[in-house]
């Protein structure tokens, strides 16, 4: 089969998790036999460096069959291009390569015209779309929180949306979401990485008889490092992620802060490893916020809780990483859509503490292969923190709960299944159940027996 | 008499000054007068009798703030005025070798409250702009002084113009304009100063500036073919709906034939040429953008667009204009089968899935009086009072009732938000008027030349599509709001003796008779 897959951004020019997923499809479509083109939309100020004069499309250095794509005129409110030369070219290169299936991965930079595009150049192809965020129904970058209050937005109305931009009046928001609806219907085929954001854009207006749920998967980085390590105290907490106000590194320092003067800090104390770049994402106020918050802990002088600020990592840096924490928080405070880094968590049997919210909520359940706690919670998580710290029974017990990973070439098989059904029947395949294929492909599913597992003089 | 101050007049010569005013020798013998001198005392002096007493005139305070001269002699002077209504003042402007008389029209009057707090604070409307046109083009490029006298007191202030464009001497007017308050009554005010030469000389600026920028506009066509139908919409200030309007109404599988987007900003005419190219490749549709050299008005852009359609069916659809799925059926036969002919037909418009925005538009008016002045002596003179129209709509907000609209009704006017017609009418009537400046009052001004010169107006029920206002036009600028408020005088001015003499084209409707065939026959004129 001839795949394209087309990506907002490329991993190697700019991390983050859409991009990361696109990647790792081409890689699993190339190791399952198939030939495999991407084109990847970057952004207008990387054309200087990765562009060519005059060309809305070039090769990608030192690759085969991979593009970078250059939109011109882009449109960030409507995700539109606002030109025909840059369909034009990416239409011909669509129809050169004629692929059997064409993949989107985001709208973003890519701009919903091409999927018409995409479309006109291989009528015959199976044309699909992985969603990654809710840009398309919330104009506050796809994040469902008000901008106004930051409190978390349940639909997305016309009046409500006007709430946060009173610039553009409502009936706005009627037509901005009626066109992007028009533009993303030309796909026979929507996925999304969790049940949260596909019952989102059903919602919103996308038809439910279009849309699958497969989760992200991801190949190892480092499939020989050794998941049952952990910390002699085992009162390692480590935040990965980017350094962005939604992530909510600020209620993780506040939970320690409330620990801190209720004088609950554990004995064994509390080390918080905060693994996140990109600071610069990060409103003004936010980081002065975190930093006011990261001093108060250092004025407390108090040995049993020290904080590491170790920057951004990269993927090549996951396993160091995660390896040197015992727990991984993800504290979230907005819909976090899936959470790759409980997935990176659970690769390299880290248990996670996680918000209960949106793809978080759905993929941990509490105490059974992790723990969660009310999102925003800072006093819930306090005490949760407060009863794992040192805790290597529950340490243990979460840590052989954890799912066998779900791989990339999982995914990618996932994705096969729904493509090959639907353009054989032209009818809707089921969603695809993420625990239910892993679980076929496991023999660990229940959860540990405690006695048996609980070995006080356990490897450390 | 006593309680009077006596004045004495050293050279008062009794024998000129009976010769030179015989009806005072009259009034003497009358009993009228106890002589001449007592004559002059009392009303020789205030009416200036012969032979005058020579004085200097008071002063009348004020200020000429601000002048300028457009390329055409358009002029305007703005400043303020402490005369307080005793009397209307008489106006000149004085140059080193010439005098322009200016005609009391030619001067509004409206509230300056930094005048009221710095000079004298009570409600009078000390503010003044003068406006008018020399037939010299370079007359008034010159220092002069602006001269106001009102019974013997006297202003004179000079003042250096400006050289402006026309544009901007418009703009400026027509922000000043929206912005005037007045104590005295703002409608009646603004009436008086737009129904003489204020008025002409604004419609003469405006249209002078449309039609020097419609002459030559620049016209692209996309994706040309044969078509039956004109889809044609103005844009100004925004290219959004380019992106929208064509999407939409083919995805919901409405044949629009060619779509007309006539660009009235210039500065958004690359982006819509852009959209145009890239919509009409993505959706193999007609795109035709007529990028005018300004903005000329809703009223000839459109014709401007007409001009060039390649149907003669004509569809005017503003830019906040949509089809709605549950009103697509009933839109798709309007489009199919409706025969224009010669009535010039509007549609129904909505709010939402269920509920009316307008059937149709019928006209009120509202009444405004002038008041005085602070100082203002009592004269028989009776107050101004002026009747301004106002266009409104049928069935505003009313839930849509498909089983009431089954026939096409008759009304006086419709929107330009939705309108059809048979070019060749159009043209025939001038298409729209162009006295109407940037926009506002030429679809009923049209629509009452359509009624009077080609045949009915009126409302096709199956027409149906939503109006989302405020989606479309982005006009930035006061002076788009002070044009539509001239406009509504200009309406008022050019419509009112139809008005009073025929008061039922105001308001009436009436079911239209017609039986005849639906189907329309094909008119395109060009393959």
């Amino acid at each position: 089969m001839r795949i394209l897959f087309v990506s907002y951004m490329h991993p190697s020019v700019t991390p983050g998790g859409a991009q990361q997923v696109a990647e790792e499809m081409r890689r699993a479509a190339i190791k399952r036999g198939h030939e495999v083109f991407m084109i990847s939309a970057l952004e207008v100020d990387q054309e200087g460096v990765y562009g060519k004069p005059g060309a809305p499309i070039v090769p990608m250095p030192g690759e085969t069959n991979q593009y970078f794509y250059f939109p011109q005129h882009y449109n960030f409110v409507h995700k539109s291009v606002g030109e025909w030369r840059s369909l034009k070219f990416f239409k011909d290169l669509v129809t050169r390569i004629d692929p059997d299936v064409i993949h989107f991965h985001h709208y973003h930079r890519i701009g919903v015209e091409s999927i018409r595009a995409a479309r006109l150049a291989a009528p015959k192809a199976r044309i699909c779309m992985t969603f990654h965020e809710m840009m398309a129904i919330c104009l506050a970058g796809g994040q469902m929180v008000r901008t106004s209050n930051r409190d978390l937005c349940l639909r997305a109305t016309p009046i409500d949306c006007n709430g946060c931009f009173e610039q553009f009046r409502p009936e706005f928001f009627t037509l901005r979401a009626a066109r992007l609806q028009a533009l993303l219907d030309e796909c026979d085929d929507f996925f999304f990485p969790s049940q949260f954001i596909a019952k989102r854009y059903q919602e919103w207006g996308l038809d439910p008889a279009k849309c699958h749920v497969v989760a992200n998967g991801q190949s190892h980085p480092a499939p020989e490092a050794d998941r049952a390590r952990r910390s002699h105290r085992v009162n390692r907490f480590g935040f990965f992620g980017q350094f962005i106000d939604n992530k909510g590194i600020d209620v993780i320092l506040d939970a320690i802060l409330l620990l801190a003067r209720e004088k609950r800090l554990p004995e064994s104390g509390v080390e918080i490893m905060i693994n996140g770049g990109n600071r610069h994402y990060a409103t003004e106020g936010y980081l002065a916020k975190v930093d006011a918050l990261i001093e108060q802990i250092r004025a407390l002088d108090d040995d049993r809780v020290r904080i590491h600020e170790l920057g951004r990592y990269s993927r090549d840096q996951l396993a160091e990483r995660m390896l040197m924490v015992d727990w991984v928080i993800a504290p979230s405070t907005w819909w976090e859509v899936f959470g790759l880094v409980v997935s990176e968590a659970w690769m390299f049997g880290r248990p996670v503490i996680v918000s209960n919210i949106a793809g978080l909520g759905e993929r941990v359940r509490h105490e059974e292969n992790g723990f969660t706690f009310p999102a925003r919670n800072s006093a819930a998580l306090a005490d949760l923190i407060a009863s794992l710290a040192g805790n290597e029974l529950e340490w243990r017990r979460a840590h052989e709960g954890v799912k066998p990973d779900w791989s990339d070439l999982d995914m990618f098989d996932a994705y096969m299944i729904a493509w090959r059904r639907n353009a054989a029947n032209e009818e809707p395949a089921p969603a695809i159940d993420e625990p239910r294929v892993a679980a076929s492909r496991s023999q660990a599913q229940t959860f540990p027996d405690l006695e048996a597992l609980f070995n006080p003089a356990g490897d450390v | 008499m006593s309680n009077l101050f006596k004045v004495v007049i050293p050279n008062f010569n009794e024998g000129a000054y009976l010769e030179n005013n015989p009806d005072v020798v009259k009034g003497i013998e009358a009993g009228q007068h106890h002589d001449a001198y007592d004559h002059f005392l009392v009303h020789g002096i205030d009416e200036n009798r012969l032979p005058p007493l020579n004085r200097e005139p008071l002063s009348l305070v004020g200020r000429a703030e601000h002048a300028a001269v457009s390329d055409s002699g358009y002029f305007v002077v703005f400043g303020w005025l402490g005369d307080e209504g005793v009397d209307e003042p008489q106006w000149r402007l004085d140059g080193r070798d010439f005098t322009v008389e200016i005609p009391q029209d030619a001067v509004f009057r409206y509230a300056r409250p930094d005048v009221e707090g710095g000079y004298r604070d009570g409600p009078y409307d000390y503010g003044y702009m003068i406006f008018g046109r020399t037939p010299s083009k370079n007359l008034l490029r010159e220092e002069f002084e602006v001269r106001a006298w009102s019974r013997a007191a006297l202003f004179k202030g000079r003042i250096a113009p400006d050289s402006w464009s026309d544009k901007r001497l418009l703009d400026t007017l027509l922000v000043r304009l929206k912005n005037a308050q007045s104590h005295l009554g703002l409608e009646a005010g603004m009436h008086q100063f737009l129904s003489g030469s204020a008025g002409e000389n604004l419609v003469s600026l405006f249209s002078a500036h449309a039609q020097a920028n419609s002459r030559a506009p620049y016209v692209e066509t996309f994706g040309a073919r044969p078509v039956s139908r004109s889809f044609l919409t103005v844009l100004f200030g925004s290219v959004e709906p380019m992106l929208l309007q064509p999407l939409l109404f083919n995805r919901m599988g409405v044949d629009f034939g060619e779509w007309i987007y006539v660009c009235n900003s210039p500065e958004d005419g690359n982006a819509a040429l852009r959209i145009g190219r890239m919509i009409s490749e993505l959706y193999d549709v007609m795109i035709t953008v007529v990028v005018m050299a300004d903005n000329v008005g809703f009223g000839a852009a459109n014709n401007a667009g007409v001009a060039v359609a390649r149907s003669d069916a004509i569809y005017v659809v503003n830019p906040d204009i949509y089809p709605q799925k549950s009103q697509i059926e009933p839109l798709r036969r309007a489009l199919a089968e409706r025969e224009l002919g010669d009535i010039l037909w509007g549609g129904l418009l909505f709010y939402d899935e269920q509920n009316l925005m307008h059937s149709g538009m019928f006209i009120e008016h509202d009444v405004f009086i002038r008041g005085q002045g602070l100082g203002h002596v009592a004269k028989e003179t009776p107050r101004t009072a002026v009747k301004l129209v106002r266009v409104e709509h049928f069935d505003k907000t009313v839930p849509f009732m498909p089983e009431q609209w089954r026939r096409p009704i008759v009304v006086p006017a419709i929107s330009g938000a939705v309108m059809a017609f048979d070019r060749r009418r159009f043209e025939k009537i001038g298409g729209f008027s162009s006295r109407y400046i940037y926009g506002h009052y030429e679809d009923a001004d049209l629509s009452l030349r359509w009624a009077r010169e080609i045949g009915p107006v009126a409302v096709d029920p199956d027409l149906r599509l939503v109006h989302l206002e405020g989606q479309g036009s982005k006009p930035r600028g006061e002076q788009y709001r002070g044009a539509q408020l001239v406009n509504r005088h200009l309406f008022s001015l050019r419509y009112h003796d139809l008005f009073q003499s025929r008061p039922e084209l105001m308001t009436a409707t009436r079911e239209l008779a017609v039986d005849g065939p639906r189907a329309r026959t094909p008119q395109s004129t060009e393959a």
